[in-house]
């Protein structure tokens, strides 16, 4: 029996098999894509505008005669990209501050977390928006944007998370022992801070993917003709009235997707808690 | 000689857990007289504050459930009350003092106020009257200078300060039955020498009566009158406490003993009781002690009966040691 | 043989409070206040002390986990201030700790095997195979089976979780081992598996050991020497025997006085001591034991008794056993 709970109370838990079940279902589409459009999501066929959902077209086509859901399909592999990249942009640096902020202390702590505070009071949107129009504006900045934005979280949630393992006998006890700093830090203190990482990391790939979707809203994120969900939001804004369809399906997918993640990433939390404790 | 002012027989209360259900008072009977010290003693896990809050129906729910037994209040079985006349017994009648103080104390409200809380549950009284009788009940159990500290938060008191709250508290509303869980066990033993100095005093001057439930025999030699010895939920040996101290008959009381160091003594080799407490999903058959015994034998995989050993002392034992 | 394996002399440490008004009311927890004492090698060192009297303090500071504030320690003869990192790694290969609660001592997502083979790979001792084989052995040494090594902390009851942590500091084969109330956390029956585990441990390989411990009984079963902690301050230190016959400090015995006796029908002549502990923070002048004393005199108020051996290997701090260096009144 592992230290992390069964595999059994996570299929016990409906919110976390609820995720699954979509965020899988979203996988397949994304890696089986090439072979599930229908159309090619790029090529336009004026001929073709804005044509409501029909047997050839099962959600309708866009201004240029695009078909939407081969668009929404080639853009689930964006999304989930997005999502994974944006992540670990944020996870890696985030995690290492929070664990030098809160295992050192002191200096090191007030010198970390403030600068951690001030990217924190801008408005993750702004940062993201300032930092994509200072880089041109396309998706793999967006990415790198938007995975900079969270880190202050993770560095949070590391930070706090030390701050309680450093009173666990089990951490001290390394030390006593002649261990260093390092073997304490990798070895005992990180691995017991995963479980609010993990439920976080999981969460932020639905705030990630959110975050992308409102800069390619913006026309700051992917740029025209990528079939990113935000962007394709965007483009339908302007028909709403006449042809609802064009930004129904790609806000649906987001929707989809965060809604996804959300209820795993609850789930996982259930899940990674009580479980050790009641071991 | 008067009745009891607190009769528990056959009480059982049953947990769900995730592993299946558990029993952690299996069948258990105690009786508690006006003005004397029931003092309930055993190790971690063997249920004895679970009767505790069985009595008050503190348990957790939906978890914890009375499922067998009756306790009779003044003759009155509480078992069976609904909540409502429940509420009216808690902290009025029937009291409760537990091991932590600091988390059993609000710590955003003063001392005193919470002692007016109390009382003004239970009493007829405005908020005066009220704070006059907390700061009486604050220097009858010993706090200097209660004027003053009726306004401190507990964080501004020490832990054996913070426990006479607690007693205070707990005594406010003249209880009959006070029910103290561990109420030393967190404190120094200067203060608990204090605390509990304090408990027998009152007791004395008040004519409560008191279930005292710890896993330290020198408490219980210190401050009650009759004894009853838990293991696994179930009640195994029960005496006056002289008797149990000086001819203990249950081979787990027995084992007790022989575990303590003894003061003054020369310096014995300790002899402990083998093995663990098995747990209470996995209880063998008849006796729950059997595996740990040096006196046990198939005989033992019967429920053992209650065996008479002297006057007023009973072991639940096929071979009670002589 | 080294007549003392380890020395103390007039170790201090002090904590700055955190105030959170002008600096210049700058406070300090005195948590050790001048200790000075030695242990003998293969004795058990007894530490007995009420809550925040500095004990835990006291026994890191003589393990220099924490370095003092002013004083000095030595192991054998070398002085533990003058160790650099290398020096100090390799001291604790001499001495390890055994801690209050098995619970926090052991890290839930670490096998126990491999938490018993961690300090051999922290000093790169043996092979992985040779390491393996120490683990077993130390289980066994310990009452555990070698089979268990895969499993996790949470796996095993409190007693075993305490035999584990000694598997632990016995992995480096110390000479000397500081328990930090080893046992208060164990329920009696287990405790007593414990304690003479510790004590077969002794005899087998050996060790010498710091003993802190705020229950008596137990120290006096264990322990061969004992001395009091009262506010960072020693009080008194004496042969176990003639402690617990004839305490000579006040504070000693109304210590002794106080803790329960498992005996209902013994004399009730407790002396129940009133008051509070005082805060470290600003201890009382002089003797701090003075305002709860009920037999101070006029000049404990006033001048801090020395720590002083008056007779042979007993040691008091109090004026009621000798007099103090300036006659004031």
């Amino acid at each position: 029996m592992s230290s992390w709970g069964t595999f059994g109370d996570l299929f016990r838990n409906w919110s976390a098999v609820a995720g699954m079940a979509i965020i899988v279902l979203i996988l397949v589409v994304a890696l089986a894509g090439p072979f599930l459009e229908p159309y090619d999501p790029l090529l336009p066929a004026p001929l073709k505008r804005l044509q409501g959902p029909s047997t050839d077209h099962p959600f309708g086509t866009d201004s240029l005669g695009r078909d939407i859901l081969s668009r929404v399909i080639s853009g689930a592999r964006i999304s989930i990209l997005i999502g994974l990249i944006s992540v670990a942009i944020s996870l890696l640096p985030g995690t290492l501050l929070g664990l030098l902020a809160g295992y050192f202390g002191r200096w090191t702590d007030s010198a970390i977390m403030r600068s951690m505070d001030m990217l924190m009071a801008f408005p993750a949107i702004l940062l993201a928006i300032f930092i994509t129009a200072i880089l041109e504006p396309n998706l793999t900045n967006t990415m790198i944007a938007v995975g900079f934005v969270y880190i202050p979280h993770y560095a949070r949630i590391v930070r706090s998370s030390v701050l309680s393992l450093k009173q666990q006998l089990f951490v001290q006890a390394v030390g006593h022992l002649g261990g260093s700093h390092a073997r304490i830090l990798l070895r005992h203190v990180l691995p017991n801070c995963l479980p609010p990482i993990i439920v976080y990391a999981t969460l932020g790939m639905g705030m990630a993917v959110l975050q992308a979707a409102a800069l390619g809203f913006l026309g700051l994120g992917a740029q025209p003709p990528t079939p990113e969900w935000g962007a394709m939001l965007s483009e339908g804004r302007q028909y709403i009235q006449i042809a609802p369809h064009v930004a129904a399906f790609p806000g649906a997918a987001i929707l989809l997707l965060v809604l996804g993640f959300n209820l795993f990433g609850d789930g996982l939390r259930d899940v990674l808690d009580p479980s050790l404790r009641s071991q | 000689m008067s009745a009891p002012i607190l009769d528990i027989s056959e009480l059982t209360t049953c947990f769900a857990t995730r592993r299946g259900p558990v029993t952690a008072v299996d069948r258990v009977s105690l009786t508690v007289n006006p003005a004397e010290t029931l003092g309930l003693v055993g190790e971690s896990g063997c249920g004895k504050s679970v009767t505790a809050l069985s009595v008050l129906r503190l348990l957790p729910k939906p978890a914890g459930r009375i499922t067998g037994g009756q306790i009779l209040f003044k003759g009155r079985d509480i078992v069976s009350l609904p909540e409502a006349k429940m509420r009216r017994i808690r902290g009025n009648d029937i009291s409760m003092i537990f091991q932590e103080p600091m988390t059993s104390l609000n710590p955003v409200y003063s001392v005193g106020f919470q002692i007016v809380e109390a009382i003004r549950r239970h009493r007829r009284m405005n908020r005066h009257a009220a704070r006059q009788e907390a700061v009486r009940m604050l220097s009858l159990v010993g706090i200097p200078d209660p004027e003053a500290r009726v306004d401190d938060y507990p964080h501004q008191l020490s832990g054996g300060m913070r426990q006479r709250v607690m007693i205070a508290m707990a005594l406010s509303c003249h209880p009959q039955v006070m029910i103290a869980d561990e109420p030393t066990t967190a404190l120094d033993v200067t203060i608990q020498a204090q605390i509990l100095d304090l408990m027998n005093r009152l007791k004395a001057e008040i004519g409560m009566a008191m279930m005292l439930i710890t896993h330290d025999l020198g408490v219980v030699a210190e401050t009650c009158q009759r004894v009853a010895v838990m293991y696994t939920g179930r009640i195994v040996e029960e005496a006056d406490v002289g008797e149990l101290f000086h001819k203990p008959a249950h081979p787990y009381t027995v084992g007790l003993f022989y575990s303590l160091p003894k003061r003054g003594g020369q310096r014995e080799k300790l002899k402990p009781i083998p093995g663990t407490v098995p747990s209470l999903l996995r209880l063998p058959p008849g006796c729950s002690f059997q595996d740990r015994c040096f006196r046990s034998d198939d005989q033992c995989r019967q429920d053992p009966p209650w065996a008479k050993i002297g006057l007023g002392h009973w072991a639940r034992c096929w071979h009670p040691v002589e | 043989m080294n007549p003392t394996i380890l020395r103390a002399q007039d170790l201090v440490k002090h904590y700055p409070v955190k105030t959170t008004g002008s600096a210049r009311h700058r406070q300090v927890v005195k948590a050790v206040d001048g200790v000075s004492l030695a242990v003998k090698p293969g004795e058990v060192f007894g530490l007995v002390g009420e809550s925040g009297c500095g004990k835990s303090t006291l026994g890191r500071l003589l393990l220099y986990i924490e370095k003092p504030t002013a004083g000095r320690v030595f192991f054998e003869d070398d002085d533990l201030g003058n160790f650099d990192r290398r020096l100090l790694k390799r001291f604790r290969r001499e001495a390890q700790i055994i801690y209050q609660d098995p619970y926090s001592a052991l890290n839930p997502r670490q096998p126990v095997g491999s938490i018993i083979e961690e300090p051999l790979v922290i000093h790169a001792i043996g092979t992985a195979a040779e390491r393996r084989k120490r683990v077993a052995e130390l289980l066994q040494v310990v009452g555990l089976r070698p089979d268990q090594a895969a499993r996790y902390p949470h796996e095993f009851s409190g007693g075993q979780r305490q035999r584990i942590v000694i598997a632990r500091a016995l992995a480096l084969n110390p000479r000397l081992i500081l328990a930090d109330e080893p046992v208060s956390a164990l329920d009696v029956s287990i405790q007593a598996q414990v304690i003479n585990l510790l004590e077969e441990l002794k005899d087998r390989f050996g060790l010498t050991y710091i003993f802190i411990s705020h229950d008596l009984s137990v120290v006096e079963h264990i322990c061969d020497r004992v001395a009091v902690m009262y506010l960072g301050r020693l009080v008194e230190l004496a042969d176990r025997h003639f402690f617990y016959q004839k305490p000579l400090h006040p504070y000693a015995k109304a210590l002794l006085s106080a803790a329960p006796v498992t005996d209902p029908h013994a004399g009730r002549n407790r002396q129940i001591l009133g008051g509070d502990v005082p805060s470290p923070i600003n201890p009382p002048p002089g003797c701090t034991f003075h305002p709860r004393c009920p037999r101070r005199m006029p000049v404990c108020s006033k001048e801090r008794p020395r720590f002083q051996e008056v007779e042979p290997d007993r040691w008091v701090a109090c004026y009621l056993y000798f007099k103090p260096t300036a006659w004031c009144e």
